[in-house]
């Protein structure tokens, strides 16, 4: 477990008033966001493209799973967190190892978290 | 209940009227010749009768009755049945008489008269004095009838109905021909009750059979002791088996049964027939897939109906209830109600961001207070207009309509204009646009347009395309109201419209603060024709 600060998080939430909420916590909490997804699509794109050291998931988005992000997230050993309205049944075993933060959640939610993966 | 006289068989007759033949007359032995001769015609008819009642057809009731007519010297028989209030004729005839058609049909009416005239209940023997007596009667004598036996039809002291023999001899019917008849009314009896239980078996069988059809049942038994199962035919349709003789196999490859059943199911066989061995009646619920692929699911009931000395179960009667439209209903519920959780955890976490946001922008509590309120309210309106549409989508018109009402000052809508196509928004693109007209309408309540009487917002939309690609492009612009100052600081209002709009619905938007009025332009890809979203 290493300290927070300084490390750089990709935010992947559909919704957009979740995902400024979101943005507003992990400022609070010396994070740095890299990237903000609402799609799974563009998600794949800034994996591709951008360095960051963690991200934090949304397992539906607009209708689709999170998995195929989650799956590429896992190839490339960068760790993440997942974020749901429906329970932690929703995630696949594969990823069941994954810390998952209900909605609505505290900022000490998503800091215990977030801390888990280093 | 009609009395009963003490039934005496006619064998036992023959036995009791053995007599002392050493020290018998000639005369005498020869009268007793006759008479176990007659006995002994009487035994083979009985025997006949006895043997052909068990054909159950009507032709051969007849001759039965032409026979025992003949055997005691009766000229005519009659047999009535119970059914409904009066006993029923079913058999009337004359015996020997050489008759026309037309005394025949007399005699047949009379005869009528006089077996309802008469008590049903006991056996009634009249001679021609007794005839003669009784007024009810008169008809029979017009026939030339003086002697007159009837005799009920029991069935386990229950009255069916009676045989009736009259004869043209004065001195007809005695005892011993009494008793005869009497033998015979009993074969009767017992023939008229089993054909009785023969057709209820038949109609409960039947009543069964279109509850089992109609309640979608499959029933079958299951043997353990010679490892077979018996299938009913509604049984082997249900599960689409290939049982032409309804024989099927418990336990190896040819288990019909446990190969019928889902592959995670088969291990309920093992706990069905542990179970059995324990208790009497037990559940059963599990999913077949027939061999037509469909998968169905059954719920239903086992239930030991014989047990071994060891208390093992030795033969099980099973009965099962198509439930597959059921498991679907709660599959449906169970969904719903998983949906209905996310959507509420998200809303929760939407109210949660906009409070927080609020609670970080400008103002006193106060104001804060009344713009949370105002933002939830509006955020209330799009989900009643998602929820009038069943959550499958709102239109435009609509979602603007709700955006704007609360803020029109005057009710003669000269102060907003809306126009542009139908068109059909998915929940999500509706909530998002309807949270930032809500904010264009707040501002425009507050500084713009919307803060004076004169002031004019006009709405409208119209399909474009960009790189081939077909999108919807929405204006909001402002015209009357106090000059625009370009404001230094963008609160959550315009982060929503500029890149929240952006975010979720993969267009981009832009706020123009002009002099004259706000001028904002939204882009999204074009919502799909009111069909496809429906």
């Amino acid at each position: 477990m290493s300290s927070a600060p300084g490390k750089r998080l990709l935010i992947v939430e559909d919704e957009f008033l979740i995902a400024i909420m979101l943005e507003d916590m992990l400022t609070e909490l010396d994070f740095d966001v890299a990237g903000t997804a609402s799609n799974p699509a563009r998600a794949l794109e800034l994996i591709a493209s951008t360095e960051f050291d963690a991200a934090i998931l949304d397992v539906n988005l607009d209708g689709c799973d999170s998995f195929a992000v989650a799956a590429a997230l896992s190839e490339r050993r960068i760790p993440f967190i997942f974020t749901t309205g429906y329970g932690a049944s929703r995630v696949l075993p594969e990823f069941a190892h994954h810390p998952v933060v209900q909605k609505p959640y505290r900022l000490e939610e998503l800091s215990d978290a977030l801390r888990q993966l280093w | 209940m009609p009395g009963r006289d003490s039934v005496v068989a006619p064998a036992d007759g023959a036995e009791n009227a053995l007599p002392d033949l050493e020290n018998a007359s000639r005369a005498e032995l020869q009268s007793t010749l006759e008479e176990l001769a007659r006995a002994n015609s009487r035994l083979a008819l009985l025997n006949r009768v006895a043997t052909e009642l068990i054909s159950d057809s009507q032709t051969s009731f007849n001759d039965l009755f032409q026979a025992i007519a003949k055997e005691i010297g009766a000229h005519y028989f009659f047999y009535q049945r119970l059914g409904g209030i009066r006993p029923e004729v079913l058999i009337l005839a004359a015996a020997s008489e050489q008759q026309s058609e037309d005394e025949a049909n007399a005699a047949n009416e009379i005869l009528i008269v006089a077996a309802e005239a008469a008590p049903p209940s006991g056996t009634l023997a009249l001679q021609a004095s007794d005839l003669a007596q009784n007024e009810a009667f008169a008809p029979l004598r017009r026939l030339g009838l003086k002697s007159f036996m009837r005799v009920p039809l029991l069935a386990q002291d229950r009255w069916l109905g009676a045989v009736s023999f009259a004869s043209t001899s004065r001195h007809s019917f005695l005892q011993t021909d009494q008793e005869f008849v009497r033998t015979f009314a009993d074969q009767l009896a017992a023939a008229v009750e089993r054909q009785r239980l023969v057709l209820q078996l038949r109609e409960s069988e039947q009543l069964y059979r279109g509850a089992v059809i109609t309640g979608r049942l499959a029933s079958w038994e299951t043997n353990m002791v010679t490892r077979e199962r018996i299938w009913t035919k509604e049984g082997i349709e249900m599960f689409g088996l290939d049982l032409p003789d309804g024989r099927g196999t418990i336990g190896g490859e040819h288990d019909e049964f446990r190969r019928t059943l889902h592959p995670e199911d088969r291990y309920k066989v093992a706990d069905f027939h542990r179970t059995a061995d324990e208790i009497d009646s037990y559940p059963a619920e599990y999913r077949i897939i027939r061999s037509d692929g469909r998968l169905m699911w059954m719920s239903g009931r086992g239930r030991v109906i014989e047990r071994g000395p060891d208390g093992k179960a030795r033969r099980v009667a099973n009965i099962v209830v198509d439930v597959t439209e059921q498991k679907k209903a709660e599959e449906r519920t169970r969904l719903l109600i998983d949906e209905l959780n996310h959507r509420v955890k998200n809303t929760l976490a939407t109210v949660q961001a906009i409070v927080a946001q609020t609670l970080n922008g400008e103002g006193s509590a106060a104001d804060r207070r009344e713009t949370i309120e105002a933002r939830l309210q509006s955020l209330s309106r799009s989900h009643n207009l998602l929820t009038r549409e069943n959550w499958e989508g709102a239109a435009l018109h609509e979602v603007v309509r709700e955006a704007l009402h609360p803020f029109i000052r005057s009710q003669d809508g000269r102060q907003v204009s809306v126009d542009g196509p139908p068109l059909l928004l998915r929940p999500k693109v509706a909530l998002s646009l309807g949270m930032a007209l809500h904010e264009l309408a707040t501002n425009a309540s507050k500084y713009g347009a919307l803060s004076v009487d004169v002031g004019q917002v006009a709405v409208w939309w119209t399909p474009s395309t960009a790189d081939g690609v077909p999108f919807l492009d929405l204006f909001w612009q402002e015209r009357g109201g106090p000059t625009v100052q370009s404001r230094s600081r963008r609160g959550f209002g315009s982060r929503l419209i500029e890149q929240g709009l952006a975010h979720e619905l993969g267009g981009s938007a832009r706020l123009d603060y002009c002099p004259e009025g706000l001028y904002c332009t939204i882009r999204f890809p074009m919502p799909p024709s009111e069909e496809d979203a429906r």
